[in-house]
């Protein structure tokens, strides 16, 4: 029983602690080379979960408000490019009020997650599900970020993390609490270089989008129109509602919701936008950001922030409209 | 009882184990009398009660009386669906001669006058009451409210029954729990006259503890003369073989860490398992969960884990007059000490325990402080609370095992099981426990080690101890996790129908430990 890796770390305070969390009969870490694709919770170099269920085809599912997955890696001491695929699907929204319990009449809301990585701000997300007559689609996010010299290299061990973010007040009732709560983290991609070509801009599925770190302040913001969102299926809970006859009434009656919601959808603008406003907020601290409308064309807008992003920016539209969708074009 | 089990397959379980302990059992030369409890609603637990008293049968033939029975303050707190006839057919299925339904008989025989002290009634009446009122101390009038007399007058009624009980020539008194007034008063009652007590444990396959009256020095509560016995026979029999034994003590810590063998049992799923192994690991974690609670990481974290309030109070050596009180003032001494940071965390079932609200309005009352964070328990995963704490706190929870075995230290602010077998700082009184606290603090500030190796090598060993040492292995009981009910059926249907009785380590386990008088069931023969 010897205390492996007591010397392992860094400075500061209460270093001590851990020296014995090995037994003798824990395996040694596996560690992965550059670069790095993991895509299964079953993965050994994905070591550490907290508040994550590990998936199979998936790297896993966030269980609480906040989710984080540590890898092995042996870096090399120089910058590394990180992706991370997130998914939000029929059972992340189950899983979400199944803990949330929403109200019965209430919309489902986009979703705004912060990426973490060692522990710093590297990006946010903003997912809504695509409303069908039947069902909804599945709605993917990407987050791409630097992670500079050194972050990588010593114990070789990156955690990235889904967390809660630090909202301003005018997203209030736009956004799901808990957000993180069922999302999917797909995949991790680390790389030491970048892919030659970025993804093209998608549209969001809701009035908000997110300007990652770094980006230009200077951005065109496209604005289409989508089906509303009926509220959140409801699971089962109670003996009566759980039996079988029950349970095809109430699907009968969500698809009959869905179905009224999406009719109601038709009636939108075709090309939205004009009289619109934007309002922005960083999302580091949910400080409101100051931003400016340079231009208006039918369904699109120019939009100026006083400064590039040094964090994630939440960009919104001023008036909330839940059949509105926002792309960011760079 | 309580019993969601198919109605033939109860059937089948009653035939079969009434065929198997009529052939096992001896009869009785004389009057004597085992006298076993079968208040609980589970029936893993009387379970447990019935295969420990048949095994003492065999070894000193007697005949079982049963006491069961529920009052409704019990019947709606906690067992809405208690059913005495199901308690009745298990009893006579597992040889008992006679079964009494103790409730009825206090509720018709109305006031009793036992000779049990003043002092021992009013102690068991008090944890009872906040118990099923679900209140973490007594209000400011009890003594004033009906339900309390009525309280009081049960207690009177339940020892005066028990003292009648304990005149027969009475062999041991078996039972699930020590707390409480239907099993507090009848442990008290056995004390006083020189009845050995046996302890079942709801937990593992078969596991009991042992209050011989040859050992009882009256001085402390029931659990506390225990406390003292299992450290010495820590100390004696397990410590000084801890060579012999790390392998094993090396296994269960592992398994402990991945949550097999179900370390805290009231956490499972994905976030009871844990992945760190070092410290670089621990910082690196660390850093990503101090911002969700507003901490800076590198100042110590002080994790307090809370009790479940009502939970039998006054139970063992405490040095607060209540576990909200330990809380509270703990919480009040973290307020004026920032130079740490505080982690004040809610038991995951004090819904059962609590109807107050006493978590919440004391998170309200500090909410202003930014070093401190109040959290429900399961918000945390195990990951994540021992990537934070560097310190624990409780009174007998059991994080003051399970931290030191991966090198957390933990002070209790009172006794619990394993609290004299040296894993944690165990303080004294008030007054030591928050001096404790604040050297604590400056040390791990100056980067000292808190938990020594050879706290480390105890705690690992108490877990073996725990879950192994101290855990038989026997058909007759299957362990806890069969479940649900026909399973758990069907499993003693196949054993009293299909396997030899000779031989079963029950009944060798059983003897050893009560010619013995030890203090616990051991799986092995420690002496060989």
């Amino acid at each position: 029983m010897d205390a492996q890796g007591a010397d392992a770390d860094p400075d500061g305070l209460v270093r001590v602690i851990g020296a014995w969390f090995t037994t003798e009969y824990d395996e040694p870490r596996a560690i992965l080379d550059l670069p790095v694709e993991v895509d299964s919770g079953q993965d050994d170099a994905l070591c550490i979960v907290d508040q994550v269920v590990r998936g199979t085809g998936i790297i896993g599912r966030v269980t609480g408000e906040f989710g984080a997955v540590a890898l092995k890696i042996r870096g090399r001491g120089r910058p590394v490019h990180v992706r991370v695929d997130l998914q939000l699907d029929e059972l992340s929204t189950r899983w979400w009020n199944d803990r949330v319990q929403a109200p019965r009449l209430q919309a489902e809301r986009p979703r705004l997650v912060l990426i973490r990585a060692q522990g710093e701000i590297r990006g946010a997300a903003v997912l809504a599900r695509r409303q069908g007559w039947r069902a909804a689609g599945s709605a993917h996010a990407t987050v791409e970020f630097e992670l500079p010299a050194g972050e990588l290299d010593g114990d070789g061990l990156l955690v990235v993390e889904l967390a809660e973010a630090p909202r301003p007040s005018w997203s209030d009732g736009r956004v799901s609490p808990r957000s993180a709560l069922g999302l999917r983290i797909d995949t991790i991609f680390v790389r030491e270089t970048p892919p030659p070509t970025a993804a093209a801009p998608r549209p969001t599925g809701c009035d908000l989008a997110v300007l990652q770190p770094g980006d230009p302040a200077a951005f065109r913001l496209d604005i289409s129109t989508v089906p509303l969102a009926p509220p959140v299926a409801r699971t089962p809970s109670t003996p009566l509602t759980r039996r079988r006859p029950p349970r095809a009434a109430f699907k009968l009656g969500r698809i009959a919701s869905r179905v009224v919601v999406r009719a109601g959808s038709q009636a939108l603008p075709e090309r939205p936008g004009a009289g619109l406003g934007v309002l922005a907020a960083d999302l580091r601290n949910g400080e409101p950001l100051a931003v400016e409308v340079t231009a208006r064309r039918p369904g699109s807008l120019d939009v100026r922030l006083a400064a590039p992003p040094a964090g994630p920016v939440l960009i919104g539209l001023d008036a909330p409209h839940p059949g509105l969708s926002c792309r960011i074009v760079r | 009882m309580w019993l969601n089990a198919n109605n033939k397959e109860l059937q089948w379980f009653l035939d079969s184990a009434a065929v198997y302990w009529e052939k096992n059992l001896p009869e009785p030369a004389d009057d004597a009398v085992i006298l076993v409890e079968a208040f609980h609603q589970d029936i893993r637990v009387t379970l447990r009660n019935f295969a420990y008293a048949n095994a003492l049968r065999k070894l000193r033939p007697a005949r079982m009386v049963v006491f069961t029975g529920v009052e409704d303050a019990w019947r709606k707190t906690l067992w809405s669906g208690f059913d005495v006839g199901i308690v009745r057919q298990i009893a006579e299925a597992f040889g008992a001669s006679e079964t009494i339904d103790v409730w009825e008989f206090v509720r018709q025989n109305g006031q009793g006058s036992p000779d049990l002290d003043e002092a021992t009634l009013a102690e068991n009446t008090n944890a009872t009451y906040c118990r099923l009122a679900k209140v973490p101390a007594l209000p400011a009038n009890y003594e004033q409210r009906a339900d309390y007399r009525q309280r009081r007058r049960y207690a009177d009624g339940l020892a005066a029954f028990y003292e009648g009980q304990f005149r027969q020539n009475v062999v041991a008194l078996v039972t699930s729990h020590v707390d409480y007034d239907q099993w507090g008063l009848a442990v008290e009652v056995a004390r006083r006259n020189d009845v050995p007590i046996i302890h079942t444990q709801q937990t593992g396959c078969m596991k009991a503890y042992g209050l011989f009256p040859e050992n009882d020095t009256h001085t402390g509560t029931f659990r506390a003369e225990l406390t003292e016995q299992i450290g010495a026979a820590f100390e004696t029999q397990v410590w000084s073989r801890r060579d012999e034994l790390r392998p094993a003590a090396e296994l269960i810590a592992w398994r402990a860490k991945v949550n097999l063998g179900r370390p805290s049992w009231w956490r499972g799923g994905a976030t009871a398992s844990v992945d760190l192994n070092n410290p670089a690991e621990r910082a690196r974690l660390r850093s990503s969960v101090v911002t969700r609670l507003g901490f800076d990481s590198d100042r110590p974290i002080i994790t307090v884990f809370n009790h479940a309030v009502s939970d039998a109070l006054g139970t063992n050596r405490e040095l607060f007059p209540s576990l909200a009180e330990w809380f509270s003032q703990t919480a009040a001494f973290a307020a004026e000490h920032p130079e740490a940071q505080w982690l004040f965390l809610e038991h995951p079932s004090q819904a059962l325990y609590d109807a107050t609200g006493f978590f919440d309005s004391l998170a309200k009352q500090y909410k202003k402080h930014k070093h401190i964070a109040f959290r429900p328990s399961a918000t945390l995963s195990k990951n994540a609370l021992w990537s934070l704490t560097d310190l624990g706190v409780t009174v007998r929870g059991s994080v003051s095992n399970e931290l030191p075995a991966y090198g957390i230290p933990v002070i209790q602010a009172g006794w619990s099981e394993w609290s004299s077998c040296g894993l944690s700082t165990v303080v004294d009184d008030a007054e030591a426990y928050f001096k404790t606290l604040e050297e604590s603090i400056n040390q791990i500030r100056e980067g000292a080690d808190l938990v020594t190796e050879e706290q480390v090598r105890r705690a690992r060993l108490w877990l073996w101890l725990y879950r192994s040492g101290t855990d038989v292995v026997t058909p007759l009981v299957p362990q806890w996790e069969v479940w649900p009910a026909d399973v758990l059926l069907k499993v003693l249907r196949a054993t009293f129908r299909h396997i030899e009785s000779d031989a079963d380590p029950l009944y060798a386990a059983v003897e050893r430990m009560w010619t013995r008088k030890e203090p616990m069931l051991t799986r092995t023969d420690w002496s060989a």
